[in-house]
Protein backbone atom coordinates (compact mmCIF):
# COMPACT_ATOMS: atom_id res chain seq x y z
CA UNK A 1 0.00 0.00 0.00
CA UNK A 2 1.08 3.36 -1.02
CA UNK A 3 0.35 6.90 0.23
CA UNK A 4 0.07 9.59 -1.56
CA UNK A 5 -0.95 13.19 -1.32
CA UNK A 6 -2.28 15.96 -4.30
CA UNK A 7 -2.03 19.21 -3.48
CA UNK A 8 -4.31 21.46 -6.48
CA UNK A 9 -5.79 24.72 -7.53
CA UNK A 10 -8.81 25.90 -8.04
CA UNK A 11 -10.01 28.96 -9.83
CA UNK A 12 -10.45 31.59 -7.63
CA UNK A 13 -13.37 33.19 -8.64
CA UNK A 14 -15.46 30.13 -8.13
CA UNK A 15 -18.14 30.41 -5.12
CA UNK A 16 -18.09 27.73 -2.88
CA UNK A 17 -20.96 25.47 -4.17
CA UNK A 18 -19.04 25.04 -7.41
CA UNK A 19 -15.60 24.28 -5.30
CA UNK A 20 -17.82 21.56 -3.19
CA UNK A 21 -18.51 19.95 -6.66
CA UNK A 22 -16.08 19.89 -8.00
CA UNK A 23 -14.17 18.32 -4.60
CA UNK A 24 -17.01 15.58 -4.84
CA UNK A 25 -16.11 14.95 -8.80
CA UNK A 26 -12.42 14.46 -7.89
CA UNK A 27 -13.27 12.23 -5.00
CA UNK A 28 -15.36 10.15 -6.65
CA UNK A 29 -12.57 9.21 -9.27
CA UNK A 30 -10.11 8.75 -6.88
CA UNK A 31 -12.03 6.16 -4.82
CA UNK A 32 -13.11 4.18 -7.86
CA UNK A 33 -9.38 2.46 -7.52
CA UNK A 34 -8.05 3.69 -4.29
CA UNK A 35 -9.19 5.02 -1.23
CA UNK A 36 -9.62 8.64 0.24
CA UNK A 37 -7.83 9.17 3.64
CA UNK A 38 -8.47 13.24 3.90
CA UNK A 39 -9.82 15.63 1.44
CA UNK A 40 -10.41 18.99 2.16
CA UNK A 41 -9.91 22.80 1.35
CA UNK A 42 -6.55 24.34 2.85
CA UNK A 43 -7.81 27.89 2.15
CA UNK A 44 -7.91 30.69 -0.49
CA UNK A 45 -4.06 32.01 -0.89
CA UNK A 46 -1.67 34.07 -2.55
CA UNK A 47 0.18 32.38 -5.22
CA UNK A 48 3.61 33.06 -5.45
CA UNK A 49 3.52 33.77 -8.70
CA UNK A 50 0.69 34.49 -11.03
CA UNK A 51 -1.11 31.20 -13.25
CA UNK A 52 -3.18 31.38 -15.74
CA UNK A 53 -3.43 35.44 -14.60
CA UNK A 54 -4.77 34.33 -11.74
CA UNK A 55 -3.45 36.11 -8.41
CA UNK A 56 -5.07 33.75 -5.80
CA UNK A 57 -6.40 30.45 -5.61
CA UNK A 58 -8.17 28.01 -3.78
CA UNK A 59 -5.74 25.33 -2.15
CA UNK A 60 -7.16 21.53 -1.62
CA UNK A 61 -5.29 18.53 0.25
CA UNK A 62 -6.08 15.25 -1.11
CA UNK A 63 -4.16 12.37 0.76
CA UNK A 64 -4.98 8.72 -0.60
CA UNK A 65 -3.52 5.45 -0.60
CA UNK A 66 -3.80 3.11 -3.27
CA UNK A 67 -2.39 -0.58 -4.61
CA UNK A 68 -2.62 -0.32 -8.82
CA UNK A 69 -0.02 1.92 -9.04
CA UNK A 70 -1.63 2.32 -12.39
CA UNK A 71 -4.31 4.44 -11.12
CA UNK A 72 -1.98 6.95 -10.60
CA UNK A 73 -1.69 7.56 -14.33
CA UNK A 74 -5.95 7.91 -14.93
CA UNK A 75 -5.59 10.00 -12.28
CA UNK A 76 -3.17 12.29 -13.70
CA UNK A 77 -4.82 12.89 -16.70
CA UNK A 78 -8.36 12.94 -15.30
CA UNK A 79 -6.36 16.58 -13.34
CA UNK A 80 -4.87 17.50 -16.16
CA UNK A 81 -7.75 17.88 -18.39
CA UNK A 82 -10.09 19.49 -15.45
CA UNK A 83 -9.86 22.77 -16.47
CA UNK A 84 -11.13 24.09 -12.98
CA UNK A 85 -7.82 22.85 -11.81
CA UNK A 86 -5.25 25.27 -12.36
CA UNK A 87 -2.18 23.30 -10.64
CA UNK A 88 -2.35 19.96 -9.13
CA UNK A 89 1.25 18.19 -7.52
CA UNK A 90 0.91 14.75 -6.29
CA UNK A 91 3.56 13.46 -4.16
CA UNK A 92 4.07 9.99 -2.49
CA UNK A 93 4.42 9.73 1.25
CA UNK A 94 6.19 7.53 3.20
CA UNK A 95 4.06 6.71 6.24
CA UNK A 96 -0.04 7.19 6.28
CA UNK A 97 -1.12 10.54 6.94
CA UNK A 98 -3.69 10.82 10.08
CA UNK A 99 -7.01 11.49 9.43
CA UNK A 100 -7.83 15.25 10.03
CA UNK A 101 -10.59 16.45 10.83
CA UNK A 102 -12.36 18.86 8.55
CA UNK A 103 -10.13 22.27 8.36
CA UNK A 104 -7.84 22.90 11.27
CA UNK A 105 -4.65 22.94 9.58
CA UNK A 106 -2.46 25.57 8.83
CA UNK A 107 -1.81 26.31 12.16
CA UNK A 108 1.24 23.69 12.90
CA UNK A 109 3.41 26.22 10.60
CA UNK A 110 2.82 29.13 13.00
CA UNK A 111 4.59 27.11 16.09
CA UNK A 112 7.44 26.92 13.63
CA UNK A 113 7.47 30.39 12.85
CA UNK A 114 7.83 31.49 16.59
CA UNK A 115 10.94 29.25 16.78
CA UNK A 116 12.48 30.47 13.64
CA UNK A 117 11.63 33.98 14.92
CA UNK A 118 13.68 33.42 18.08
CA UNK A 119 16.60 31.90 16.38
CA UNK A 120 16.83 34.21 12.87
CA UNK A 121 17.42 37.29 15.39
CA UNK A 122 20.75 34.93 16.99
CA UNK A 123 21.30 33.34 13.23
CA UNK A 124 21.63 33.81 9.66
CA UNK A 125 19.99 37.86 10.11
CA UNK A 126 23.79 38.11 12.17
CA UNK A 127 25.51 36.51 9.07
CA UNK A 128 23.85 38.27 6.73
CA UNK A 129 24.78 41.74 8.94
CA UNK A 130 28.43 41.11 8.46
CA UNK A 131 27.56 42.04 4.68
CA UNK A 132 28.91 45.83 4.57
CA UNK A 133 25.49 46.99 3.30
CA UNK A 134 23.75 45.85 6.59
CA UNK A 135 26.27 47.34 8.26
CA UNK A 136 25.84 50.69 6.78
CA UNK A 137 22.21 51.20 7.60
CA UNK A 138 22.89 50.06 11.23
CA UNK A 139 25.72 52.11 11.70
CA UNK A 140 23.60 55.02 10.45
CA UNK A 141 20.82 54.53 12.92
CA UNK A 142 22.76 54.01 15.95
CA UNK A 143 26.13 53.66 15.21
CA UNK A 144 27.66 52.66 19.08
CA UNK A 145 25.15 50.70 20.66
CA UNK A 146 25.03 48.58 17.47
CA UNK A 147 28.73 47.47 17.61
CA UNK A 148 28.86 46.71 21.00
CA UNK A 149 25.91 44.54 20.62
CA UNK A 150 27.39 42.67 17.88
CA UNK A 151 30.65 42.75 19.53
CA UNK A 152 29.74 41.19 23.07
CA UNK A 153 27.46 38.60 21.02
CA UNK B 1 35.46 46.06 12.82
CA UNK B 2 36.00 43.66 14.79
CA UNK B 3 34.84 40.21 12.72
CA UNK B 4 33.38 37.71 15.30
CA UNK B 5 33.38 34.26 14.12
CA UNK B 6 30.16 32.53 14.95
CA UNK B 7 30.02 28.11 15.05
CA UNK B 8 27.33 27.36 11.97
CA UNK B 9 25.01 24.74 12.71
CA UNK B 10 22.67 22.61 10.90
CA UNK B 11 18.87 23.76 12.09
CA UNK B 12 17.41 20.82 11.44
CA UNK B 13 19.83 18.55 13.26
CA UNK B 14 19.20 21.36 16.62
CA UNK B 15 15.59 21.14 15.77
CA UNK B 16 15.77 17.29 15.72
CA UNK B 17 13.62 17.75 12.24
CA UNK B 18 13.80 14.41 9.81
CA UNK B 19 11.66 15.27 7.54
CA UNK B 20 11.21 18.44 5.48
CA UNK B 21 7.41 19.31 4.40
CA UNK B 22 7.33 21.50 1.46
CA UNK B 23 3.71 22.75 2.65
CA UNK B 24 5.55 24.57 5.22
CA UNK B 25 6.19 27.59 3.58
CA UNK B 26 6.99 29.78 6.52
CA UNK B 27 10.38 27.38 7.32
CA UNK B 28 11.32 27.25 3.83
CA UNK B 29 11.45 30.80 3.49
CA UNK B 30 14.20 30.73 5.79
CA UNK B 31 16.27 29.21 3.61
CA UNK B 32 15.98 31.41 0.54
CA UNK B 33 17.51 34.52 -0.21
CA UNK B 34 15.28 37.43 -1.15
CA UNK B 35 15.57 36.90 -4.73
CA UNK B 36 13.79 33.49 -4.51
CA UNK B 37 17.23 31.75 -4.75
CA UNK B 38 18.09 28.50 -2.43
CA UNK B 39 20.88 29.68 0.23
CA UNK B 40 24.12 27.38 -0.09
CA UNK B 41 25.04 24.64 2.80
CA UNK B 42 28.38 27.01 3.61
CA UNK B 43 25.83 29.97 4.21
CA UNK B 44 23.22 28.08 6.36
CA UNK B 45 25.44 25.42 7.81
CA UNK B 46 22.84 22.60 7.26
CA UNK B 47 23.89 19.13 7.08
CA UNK B 48 24.43 17.54 3.27
CA UNK B 49 21.37 15.28 3.93
CA UNK B 50 19.20 17.72 5.85
CA UNK B 51 19.98 20.08 2.53
CA UNK B 52 18.98 17.49 0.08
CA UNK B 53 15.73 17.17 1.60
CA UNK B 54 15.21 20.81 1.75
CA UNK B 55 15.86 21.36 -1.93
CA UNK B 56 13.34 19.03 -2.74
CA UNK B 57 10.93 20.71 -0.63
CA UNK B 58 11.68 24.06 -1.97
CA UNK B 59 11.42 22.73 -5.42
CA UNK B 60 7.84 21.10 -4.81
CA UNK B 61 6.70 24.22 -3.28
CA UNK B 62 7.68 26.52 -5.97
CA UNK B 63 5.74 24.11 -8.32
CA UNK B 64 2.40 24.60 -6.52
CA UNK B 65 3.03 28.60 -6.56
CA UNK B 66 3.76 28.31 -2.52
CA UNK B 67 6.88 30.33 -3.25
CA UNK B 68 8.29 32.11 -5.92
CA UNK B 69 11.10 30.78 -8.38
CA UNK B 70 12.13 34.28 -8.68
CA UNK B 71 11.67 37.50 -6.95
CA UNK B 72 12.70 40.08 -9.50
CA UNK B 73 10.98 42.25 -11.45
CA UNK B 74 7.37 41.04 -11.09
CA UNK B 75 4.57 42.30 -8.44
Amino acid sequence: MRYYETLYILNPNFEQAQVDNIIKEIDEHVSKLSSVINHRVWGKKRLAYPIDQHKYGIYIILQFETQTTSSLNGFDDFMKLNNSVLRYQTVRLDVRPQELEDEILDDSSDMIEELLQAEEIQGLIKETAQAPVENEKEETEQPSETVEEETSA
Amino acid sequence: MAFVSRKKFCYFKENAITEIDYKEVKLLRRFVTEQGKIMPRRVTGTSAKMHRKLIRAIKRARNIALMPYTNLGDN
